[in-house]
């Protein structure tokens, strides 16, 4: 017999009260693994869902002087027109946190002539725009080829056109391929076309007027980001969109902080709940840590059997607890979170949680096996 | 040979009431192989000078010596350890872990010793078969009666072969005739060569013992062979 199994012995006879360490120790670690599970796993489907927020970054060139906007940005009315070019997608493609990035999408502005009205024509890189707006409803077949245009309502009714519809622009003809719904807002008024066939009709070979980049990072912030384009695009001027995966963010980062400030609150009660009670079973067994002491223990022989208690709770209660916060977060993931999260077992952060629940188990008993230590043992008699 | 040594040994409590004297200068020799009896009436001190004499009760003057150790003047650990060599002690009402079987409670002082767990069980065993109980040793201390839980506490007292028992009271929660049982066993321990020093009220007991000490007030009154 060693003393651990004294004191894994005297927990298995003193059911009620391991129970209830157990118990305490379990909702306690239960309840910061959920937390901390739903928190991440929100975090990493926000990331791995990011290209459905859309865009949160935009770059434009350093221009002053503008007269026709779109997406906040203007085409000058005079002068020269300062304008990013193809390389700079290429750039913002090869930044060191290149592996955030979902996409980027390119625009190009310009005005064009039709029918003896000028019209403003907008170049985007249809497969990645799509994705951008997604709630973009049109009539007429997905825009994809190069001689496609994307007409906004207004565009298509003040000239009459329809999905299939042929236009010819600056001797270049193309085919209406959708028009979109109205929307309220500037791109009622746009015609989109591809931008490889935009930049040839503008005459502005390989230039873009602005980016759209659409980028999350879990482990990083958004600003750094930001500032690896600006660093690779010093011409360019790089901000961050206030937008839904920001406000997202935000609440997860609330969230976040939340989780923290509840796992310290319920492991501090934890903590005093395994003291309390292992306070209350030591003075309970004075008569017999006597008698250890009297048949020899030194004092830390009963330190070692306290927090070889303390230990197998947290070994238990930190497993269970584990188990529960799993998988209760699983069952409340749809219901908090709101989205389809994936939260799976992980061995290592198991591992993590348990010497976690025996440290702390330990930590909380430090005080009680102090305690039993001290107690003399001439308990084990009775005197006079 | 002088086993143990008592060398004017005072002992006072603070009570409610002012200073107690428990002990008022007590001197015992106890020869090795000796089993002696400590009679007196309750308050007399004899349970006193009988943890005082166990390692576990520092007293308020006087020296204490076993086998020419001064064992008060060792620090508070060391004294844990001349306790698990030198001392057997068995209490009143047994005192055993309720929650160890009979053969684990055999088994505790060894727990902190050198041996390994088939070394402990073989020498709890022997202990257990001397004392009647190898065909009991998985029960609780609960599962067994007076007399048996009592000679649980000497086979626990005597498994690390220490020279000396100390027993507080052993017969004092038994019937007559099972507490007559377990001075036999005493008495046949004694015989082996063990010393022991004995707490009793019962002069039935005083018939298996070499000498006995009378204890009043916290002085040593007569002693008789």
């Amino acid at each position: 017999m060693r003393l651990d199994s004294i004191a894994i012995n005297s927990l298995k006879r003193r059911k009620t009260k391991l129970l209830f360490m157990v118990l305490g120790m379990v909702i306690a670690v239960g309840s910061v693994v959920a937390l901390h599970s739903l928190t991440a796993a929100m975090n990493r489907e926000l990331a791995a869902t990011f290209d459905e927020i859309g865009a949160n970054i935009i770059v434009k060139p350093n221009t002053a002087d503008y007269a026709v906007s779109y997406g906040g940005v203007s085409i000058p009315s005079s002068g020269e027109e300062a304008l990013l070019s193809s390389d700079d997608i290429i750039k913002i493609n090869t930044i060191p946190d290149r592996d955030n990035i979902a996409f980027v999408a390119p625009k190009l502005l310009g005005m064009v002539e039709y029918q003896k009205e000028d019209v403003v024509l907008v170049g985007v890189d249809f497969q990645y725009e799509l994705k951008l707006k997604k709630w973009w409803r049109f009539q007429g077949e997905k825009p994809l080829a190069v001689n496609h245009l994307l007409l906004g309502s207004k565009v298509a009714s003040k000239f009459n056109k329809q999905p299939g519809d042929k236009m010819k622009i600056n001797d270049r003809e193309f085919t209406v391929a959708a028009v979109l719904e109205e929307q309220g807002s500037d791109e009622d008024g746009i015609i989109f076309a591809h931008i490889l066939t935009a930049q040839e009709v503008l005459n502005k070979k390989n230039k873009v007027s602005f980016i759209e980049v659409a980028a999350y990072c879990t482990s990083c912030p958004i600003e750094q980001i930001i500032a690896e384009i600006e660093k690779a695009l010093p011409h360019a001027r790089v901000t961050a969109l206030a937008e839904a995966v920001q406000l997202r963010q935000q609440t997860i980062d609330r969230l976040s902080n939340f989780a923290y400030f509840f796992s310290i609150l319920v492991t501090l009660i934890g903590s005093v709940l395994i003291m309390l009670t292992m306070l209350s079973a030591v003075s309970e067994r004075v008569s017999e840590i006597g008698i250890y002491r009297a048949m020899g223990y030194r004092r830390s022989n009963i330190l070692e059997i306290i927090l070889t208690e303390a230990a197998v709770i947290g070994l238990i209660g930190g497993a269970l607890g584990y188990v529960l916060g799993i998988s209760s977060s699983r069952l409340l993931a749809p219901i908090v979170a709101e989205m389809q999260i994936s939260i799976s077992w992980n061995p290592l952060v198991g591992v993590t949680v348990i010497l976690f629940a025996v440290i702390i188990g330990i930590l909380a008993s430090v005080y009680p096996a102090v305690k039993a230590s001290q107690i003399d043992p001439v308990e084990a008699f009775r005197f006079i | 040979m002088a086993l143990i040594e008592v060398k004017n040994v005072t002992k006072f409590y603070n009570s409610g009431e002012g200073q107690v004297t428990a002990l008022g200068g007590v001197n015992l020799t106890v020869q090795k192989g000796e089993f002696l009896a400590l009679m007196g009436d309750s308050g007399s001190g004899k349970s006193t000078l009988l943890s005082v004499i166990g390692a576990l009760n520092p007293p308020t003057g006087g020296k204490v010596l076993i086998d020419d150790i001064d064992v008060y003047d060792l620090s508070s650990e060391r004294r844990a350890d001349f306790r698990s060599s030198y001392i057997g002690f068995v209490f009143q009402q047994f005192q055993l872990i309720q929650y160890l079987t009979v053969v684990e409670n055999v088994m505790v002082p060894l727990a902190i010793l050198n041996y390994n767990h088939k070394e402990q069980l073989e020498m709890a065993k022997k202990v257990l078969r001397k004392v009647g109980l190898e065909n009991k040793m998985r029960r609780l201390p609960n599962q067994l009666s007076g007399g048996e839980q009592e000679r649980v506490a000497i086979a626990r007292a005597i498994v690390n072969e220490p020279p000396i028992i100390l027993a507080d009271e052993p017969t004092g929660s038994l019937d007559s005739k099972t507490g007559e049982g377990i001075m036999r066993l005493f008495q046949s321990l004694n015989r082996e060569g063990l010393t022991i020093v004995m707490v009793t009220h019962n002069r039935e007991n005083l018939k298996f013992v070499k000498r006995t000490v009378s204890m009043k007030d916290g002085l040593i009154k007569n002693q008789e062979n």
